[in-house]
């Protein structure tokens, strides 16, 4: 189905939050994270003739063209996230899925550390992780927002889980909070 | 790892996310922008997906009469957005002014007041930031355009940076009169749509006023704003045309190569 003008206009205004999210993720800056947010915007209406709504909404469509806008702009500027192979991405974690270690329900310093531990991801695992935990989409989804493959996008979180469950079980041993 | 049915350390992991990052809304001055920006966008932004098929000779493409009468409702749309220009209508309640697209003065009003909010706009690494001739030098060799940067009577000169416009690098000298902040930008005009050479353009959008000219292959657009509107489109004008009138003749070839720089 193709969206009036309309239409698209209130979808995708719909969307504002999450891409000013996954905007301030990525670029870790509150006004380069504005930035890239309008011309997300800009580039979405200039490209809205092309745009068909499907079984997922806009959600995706414009995750993507955010994506690649910051992609690009990293690789123009020889900063941000540079495209690391999986490979290379793996060789950083842990193979083993592990159980996470302890309770993350309710406890303030673990939260800290929990920041820490998601803030040293690699940025290929971070924009996996902030649309599966923070913005709830389906594997589907974040495969289409970031072109990948699903299976790439469970293997990356897989992985990710792997690295937090590692590196916090370290952070709660040394907290005395659990023992070896 | 199945989506049906999520574990429980699964929930529990996606809380602590949440918990952690946060599920912050954007700032009510984006959702403003973003929505202006949508209102904004003029016959003038769309025409141009009007005219790129009609450029390589459209009647090559076409079959018979159904080629002719797509060719002449394609021609009949873009007289319809030429008349509008012509007429200075525009769809747009905020801009006022031709020329300049709507999306590109928006661009340079919220690069404009983004960098007002900054405490110190002296953000040049490696150059001496109060030297308005060290500034020119070395973002006119960044940017592969010369780079107006000069004093302006009456006003006080708040810092340069290296700052987007469009997405894409630009010089932004800041500076202050009282209330009033008054903007200068040097953008290549290769970066933005619908630019041509040696044209003066004027817009007013949202109580800023702009007056930009393009010429040796850059655009250069001065933005002014005062809360009590005490700054007018004709002061802006004014200024405009004295940067214009004195522009720098700068061979930019002759440059030393100017200093890298990460822009916000």
């Amino acid at each position: 189905m193709k969206p009036n003008r309309a239409e698209f206009e209130k979808l995708a205004l719909e969307q504002l939050d999450t891409l000013y999210r996954l905007a301030r993720r990525l670029t870790r800056n509150a006004a380069t994270a504005e930035d890239l947010v309008q011309e997300t915007y800009l580039r979405a209406l200039k490209a809205q003739d092309g745009f068909v709504l499907q079984e997922y909404g806009i959600r995706p469509w414009l995750l993507r063209i955010m994506h690649n806008l910051w992609s690009s702009t990293a690789q123009r500027q020889k900063r941000g996230p540079q495209a690391v192979e999986d490979e290379q991405l793996e060789s950083a974690a842990s193979n083993v899925p592990a159980p996470l270690p302890i309770n993350l329900a309710s406890n303030d310093a673990m939260d800290e550390r929990l920041v820490k531990a998601l803030d040293d991801l690699p940025p290929e695992y971070q924009s996996v992780i902030h649309l599966w935990a923070i913005e709830d989409c389906s594997y589907q989804e974040i495969a289409d927002a970031l072109e990948v493959p699903i299976g790439t996008v469970m293997s990356r979180l897989h992985r990710a889980r792997a690295r937090l469950s590692q590196q916090l079980h370290g952070l709660a041993v040394d907290e005395g909070i659990i023992r070896e | 790892m199945s989506q049906m049915e999520p574990q429980s350390d699964e929930i529990q992991l996606k809380q602590a996310i949440g918990r952690a990052w946060g599920k912050k809304a954007a700032p009510l001055d984006l959702r403003n922008r973003i929505t202006g920006m949508i209102v904004q966008q003029s016959p003038a932004a769309r025409s141009t997906v009007l005219r790129m098929p009609l450029s390589p000779a459209p009647s090559l493409n076409f079959a018979g009469l159904a080629g002719l009468a797509i060719a002449a409702g394609m021609l009949l749309a873009l007289g319809l957005v030429t008349a509008a220009l012509l007429n200075g209508s525009s769809s747009s309640p905020a801009l006022v002014g031709t020329g300049l697209p709507g999306e590109v003065a928006n661009s340079f009003v919220y690069r404009h007041d983004a960098c007002c909010q900054a405490k110190d706009h002296h953000l040049l690494q490696g150059i001496n930031n109060d030297s308005l001739s060290a500034v020119a030098r070395a973002m006119s060799a960044e940017l592969n355009v010369p780079v107006v940067a000069t004093p302006i009577d009456g006003w006080l000169f708040a810092g340069a940076g290296r700052c987007r416009v469009w997405g894409y690098p630009s010089a932004h000298l800041l500076y202050r009169h009282e209330g009033q902040t008054l903007s200068v930008f040097s953008i290549p005009q290769s970066s933005l749509p619908s630019i041509t050479d040696n044209r003066d353009y004027e817009a007013t959008l949202n109580g800023h006023p702009l007056a930009a000219f393009s010429h040796a292959g850059g655009l250069y657009c001065v933005v002014g704003y005062a809360a009590d509107d005490s700054i007018s489109p004709a002061q802006v004008k004014d200024i405009r045309d004295k940067l214009r009138d004195n522009f720098p003749a700068v061979a930019v070839d002759s440059l030393a190569p100017g200093v890298a720089g990460n822009y916000h």
